[in-house]
């Protein structure tokens, strides 16, 4: 809500809105607002990397204090949220792999797929967690111990009549499942079209009157859902297909586009509700898809939707912990999550994706689709601050292109 | 607590995430010695009392540990009509229609200590009665709402409460519309049987219908018109019931009228609110277009977005949008100039937009 314009009604969104833009204003550059890049060279030197591998290796490290066992259920996430997070700022995992493949594989269950930790229950949020942290470690021989038949078993197990897929058995059902789904799917290289069917007309009905997605067709947009849901779409053909033959990309560009706030320049999650730096990524990471869209549908050059030097500077400036690791907002505690996807919304930032399907290349079916992205730096004269990271599997660039290779050899 | 319970029978089994784990958590003494009981009853499938006693405990230490819900969901179903006793289940009286009974205090408490869990409002819908025709489970129906209507009271955004809520009411609609297709509450209206109702149907009727469900929405609104979760839910209502559902389209100009006059009211106690332009703009696109064609909206917004005066981006992003139907380039472009001025962090939109124009 721009300060420029009246709003006089009195209301707890309100206050809260005013004073979350007074905690972040006196943090931020002056800047008129604009996409421009002025200050780039500084910025290099203000992310604190150094601090934030030493937190997250502390994290990795453990031990963890004891409220940390509301995590216990989350233990592939936090293995992936970390090392993802330590790629993409350029420290190499070399060291952690045996402790990686460890971990993961003691959370792999019987009936296919990976629970939470040791012993759970299989579930499609940890088994994705599971998949991506798998590919960071690089190590193929672990990569052979997935059982990839299972694990094919138990998602179709997991699938329901209208083409959505519920997490767990007896869970609920929404648009992460679905991603979480075609991600593993996609890199194990067991995606097929009935595991496919029917999924993108289900995706299309969580698309609101907003433009966002929601978990289920008429409920609230919210940012996390809607990465979820245009993400599976592009597991599922090339962007400028799958998107306008599935969604109002008119109107999700709309909803997407007033998401980033106009005085902190980041990502709120829904209509008036707050900026948050995990937005960073899972509204960030919507535009590559959208202007990848619009590229090849209307030939024409690269747009860029949004203000990534705005984003820049809410992470650089709001987000960054001065202990080490990043947060929601000033005022937030860090934590592995927050780091992990505001990092990745930094790097969504820096990159534009270009879908490309080269003349003649031999594999152009379903589970190819999300292989054809090339990514290329948005400022290629300007220091990147980061790795870049995979539009849909949102890993660097390169992890989950490795691991496809080594199943495109073993199919099941 | 589980602990009173004698466990010296079963073999607990521990923790093995090998030997160096990655993140490792140093658990407190409770925790661990609940967990590997927990692995040893599962192993064994095991559903008993005490088997439930210790999902309770883990479940208040770890409520987002989903594997313990899911266990709880088994054992209730296999033996919770044999241990919970009837006035403490969750429906008092409900029996034989409920495929998992649980216990109401337990479960209500832990539902609004954790009502950001994912966990906790899917267990409640595994726990809706098999059968709808009794008395029991509309009362069923009835006490999700008044829990989702707490927990709002609290956390006036909270998404997985305004998406129960949805759950709720789609379920009612499914089982207690069928036949009829018309609203609850014009049936009620016209049912000369109605008067013999008890007290909790008619109430049950009133609820869930139209108007007592844009009731609902409105204390929300009321409350804070910016909410967008209140207005996402008003949404819902007239898809359901009112100007959006087939059943009203053929004669709802007056309900029609009626809910636009509502927003611009609203409106005009807070034009710069995305929430609501955003939801006027949804009824439009849904509604009958040749009634209500969305340019009729232009006076509306040059109310708020006058070229001297904007009182709101909206009205003046809604007027562009107007004039892009319309093809009126000239105007289109006049109305991107100020919103750019306005809004110069969107600046890349509104170059897309203008590029748009052609």
């Amino acid at each position: 809500m721009a300060s420029k314009l009246k709003a006089v009604f009195e209301s707890p969104t309100l206050i809260a809105q005013l004073e979350t833009e007074r905690a972040c204003r006196p943090l931020l550059p002056d800047n008129d607002g604009s996409d421009s890049d002025p200050e780039l060279q500084d910025l290099g030197s203000l992310l604190n990397t150094e601090k934030h591998i030493k937190f997250l290796r502390t994290i990795l490290k453990g031990p963890l204090p004891a409220g940390f066992r509301a995590l216990d259920a989350s233990k592939p996430w936090l293995i992936y949220w970390c090392c993802n997070a330590l790629a993409i700022l350029g420290n190499g995992i070399d060291d952690l792999k045996p402790a990686i493949v460890e971990t993961i594989l003691s959370a792999q269950c019987k009936s296919g797929g990976f629970g939470g930790g040791n012993q759970q229950l299989a579930h499609l949020a940890p088994s994705y967690a599971a998949i991506n942290a798998l590919a960071l470690s690089g190590d193929e021989e672990a990569w052979d111990k997935i059982d990839r038949q299972a694990c094919y078993n138990w998602i179709m197990s997991l699938k329901q009549k209208d083409g959505s897929f519920i997490m767990c058995k007896g869970g609920e059902s929404d648009p992460r499942a679905t991603y979480c789904a075609f991600s593993i799917a996609s890199m194990l290289n067991i995606i097929t079209e009935e595991l496919v069917a029917n999924s993108a007309e289900y995706i299309s009905s969580c698309q609101t009157y907003e433009g966002g997605f929601a978990n289920v067709p008429l409920s609230e947009a919210h940012g996390g859902y809607a990465f979820c849901a245009l993400a599976s779409l592009c597991f599922l053909g090339p962007p400028h297909v799958v998107l306008p033959k599935y969604i109002n990309v008119e109107n999700a560009i709309k909803w997407l586009s007033s998401r980033q706030m106009t005085v902190e320049g980041g990502f709120s999650g829904r209509i008036n509700k707050l900026v948050d730096g995990c937005y960073n990524l899972w509204v960030g990471g919507c535009w590559g898809l959208l202007e990848a869209a619009i590229v090849n549908e209307r030939n024409t050059e690269i747009p860029s939707l949004w203000n990534r030097t705005a984003l820049k500077n809410y992470t650089i400036y709001c987000c960054q912990d001065p202990r080490g690791g990043l947060r929601d907002k000033p005022g937030k505690s860090p934590d592995s999550y927050h780091t992990n996807y505001v990092l990745c919304g930094l790097a969504a930032s820096e990159s534009v994706y270009l879908y490309e399907q080269e003349p003649g290349a031999p594999l152009t079916g379903l589970g190819e689709y999300a292989y054809m992205w090339k990514t290329l730096a948005y400022n290629p004269s300007a220091p990147q601050l980061i790795n870049p990271i995979h539009p849909l599997h949102v890993l660097p660039v390169g992890v989950a292109e490795k691991m496809k290779a080594h199943f495109r050899k073993v199919p099941i | 607590m589980a602990t009173t319970y004698d466990w010296s029978d079963l073999k607990a089994i521990p923790q093995n995430d090998g030997g160096k784990p990655l993140a490792p958590i140093s658990y407190n003494a409770e925790y661990v010695a609940a967990m590997n009981l927990l692995r040893g009853v599962m192993a064994v499938e095991e559903y008993s009392e005490r088997a439930l006693a210790l999902t309770a405990e883990v479940i208040e230490m770890n409520p987002a540990h989903y594997t313990v819900w899911e266990y709880r969901s088994r054992i209730l179903k296999s033996i919770g009509k044999d241990i919970v006793p009837k006035d403490k289940r969750l429906v008092p009286d409900g029996d034989e229609d409920f495929d998992i009974v649980d216990f109401a205090d337990w479960l209500n408490a832990t539902s609004l200590d954790n009502p950001k869990n994912y966990q906790v409002w899917n267990y409640r819908q595994l726990l809706e009665p098999v059968r709808s025709d009794n008395p029991e489970s509309k009362i069923f129906y009835l006490m999700e709402l008044e829990l989702v209507r707490d927990v709002i009271s609290d956390d006036t955004k909270n998404f997985h409460a305004w998406s129960h809520l949805k759950w709720v009411v789609n379920r009612v609609s499914e089982r207690y519309e069928e036949s009829g297709g018309s609203s609850t509450i014009s049936k009620a209206d016209s049912d000369d049987k109605a008067q013999e109702k008890t007290a909790e149907e008619s109430d049950f009727t009133e609820v869930f219908s139209l108007k007592g469900q844009l009731k609902f929405s409105d204390l929300f609104i009321e409350e804070d018109v910016y909410n967008n979760s209140a207005w996402s839910y008003r949404y819902f209502v007239h898809s359901q019931w009112g100007i959006l559902s087939k059943v009203e389209l053929a004669a709802s100009e007056e309900r029609f009228n009626e809910e636009i006059n509502y927003v611009k009211e609203r409106i005009a106690l807070a034009p710069q609110n995305e929430a609501v332009w955003t939801y006027l703009v949804g009824i439009y696109d849904k509604y009958d277009h040749d009634a209500h064609p969305l340019d009729e909206l232009e006076s509306l917004c040059i109310q708020y977005a006058a070229a001297d005066h904007i009182e709101s981006s909206h009205a003046l992003e809604l007027l562009l949008r107007i004039y892009e139907q319309r093809q009126d380039k000239a105007k289109a472009s006049a109305a991107l100039d100020t919103l750019e001025k306005l809004l110069p962090m969107r600046s890349g939109y509104w170059e897309y937009k203008r590029r748009s124009l052609g």
